[in-house]
């Protein structure tokens, strides 16, 4: 399973114990998804950010919700990983 | 006929759905009032009140709230998503930008200076300790500040926000010339009256800063020179 987090360098400079917030997950759980497709938008600093799937796979599970935060690291979902 | 304040927005929506391979921007009048809200404020829409006859759209960035109209000149700039002027980062790439719109401010005579990280948390915290237990209106973009937005004796002048994509980067902004109408926003949006009067005391303008000859046109033109003039500089580095 690999955890699908926002890459470090949307923290950057950010104040600390800002958080971010779920705009959106564009796929379901269950969905299978190819490296690097959005699964789902965030927004941090009013930036909105695209995280991608770090491999192919299946979304096994949404951690953080739509309208939920979250801060730095935090796993948004995990994904199985094919092979 | 559609407003300027869609026509930007389909802008922005058609420089992000395909890979940018250039630099592109453009510097926006607003011919009507509307409200354009963040990313992820589309249940503001549910809570619209029956007389909000001003019309209402949802941009891609996040943030808060935003009422265009003659008051305000806006900016879209699209970027390729490796290109040095957004490659250090979101919050390093409003720098540019945000100090773009301070130095135009400037020329019109505004005492205009953006913020860096430091003081717009400063501004934030002075802000904080002012309003006490009453929160302030957080859903309006006026209301609060991030990095390299514009304030003018503590006031705040211009707004920022960002869409990152692997097709390409796009900041937004917007500067005002005159006072927004701060009412039609809450008005429009449900919101208590207090609301207007705190964005009021938040915000300044131009013309409250005291600068003349304010056309929009006018405006909208110097904010697309210094932005191409800051593209060029970071072109021939």
């Amino acid at each position: 399973m690999t955890d699908i987090v926002l890459a470090a360098q949307a923290w950057k400079d950010v104040d600390p114990g800002t958080e971010a917030l779920v705009d959106a997950w564009l796929v379901q759980e269950g969905a299978r998804v190819s490296a690097g497709q959005p699964l789902v938008r965030v927004v941090v600093v009013k930036t909105n950010h695209e995280v991608p799937a770090p491999a192919d796979g299946v979304l096994e599970k949404i951690l953080v919700q739509a309208e939920e935060t979250f801060g730095p690291g935090r796993a948004l979902g995990v994904l199985r990983e094919d092979g | 006929m559609s407003s300027n304040a869609a026509r930007e927005q389909a802008w922005n929506e058609d420089r992000l759905a395909r890979p940018l391979e250039r630099a592109a921007w453009k510097a926006w009048t607003y011919d009507r009032p509307a409200i354009v809200l963040g990313c992820s404020q589309r249940r503001l829409l549910e809570a619209a009140g029956p007389d909000a006859d001003v019309e209402i759209l949802v941009r891609r960035s996040g943030g808060g709230a935003v009422l265009v109209g003659p008051w305000m000149v806006g900016v879209s700039v699209a970027l390729p998503p490796d290109h040095s002027m957004v490659s250090a980062g979101p919050v390093a790439s409003y720098r540019w930008l945000g100090e773009c719109l301070a130095g135009v401010l400037r020329t019109l005579g505004v005492p205009a200076r953006a913020l860096p990280p430091e003081d717009a948390r400063q501004h934030r915290a002075t802000l904080d300790a002012a309003s006490g237990a009453r929160p302030g209106p957080d859903w309006a973009c006026f209301a609060g500040i991030v990095p390299w937005e514009a304030v003018a004796r503590a006031r705040k002048l211009t707004g920022l926000a960002q869409v990152r994509r692997r097709s390409g980067v796009l900041l937004v902004g917007g500067l005002l010339l005159e006072p927004p109408d701060w009412p039609l926003l809450c008005a429009a949006l449900g919101k208590p009256a207090e609301d207007a009067a705190a964005l009021a005391r938040l915000t300044t303008s131009c013309a409250r800063e005291g600068a003349a000859d304010l056309a929009p046109a006018r405006v909208a033109d110097a904010v697309g020179a210094a932005i191409a003039d800051a593209l060029h500089a970071a072109q021939a580095r």
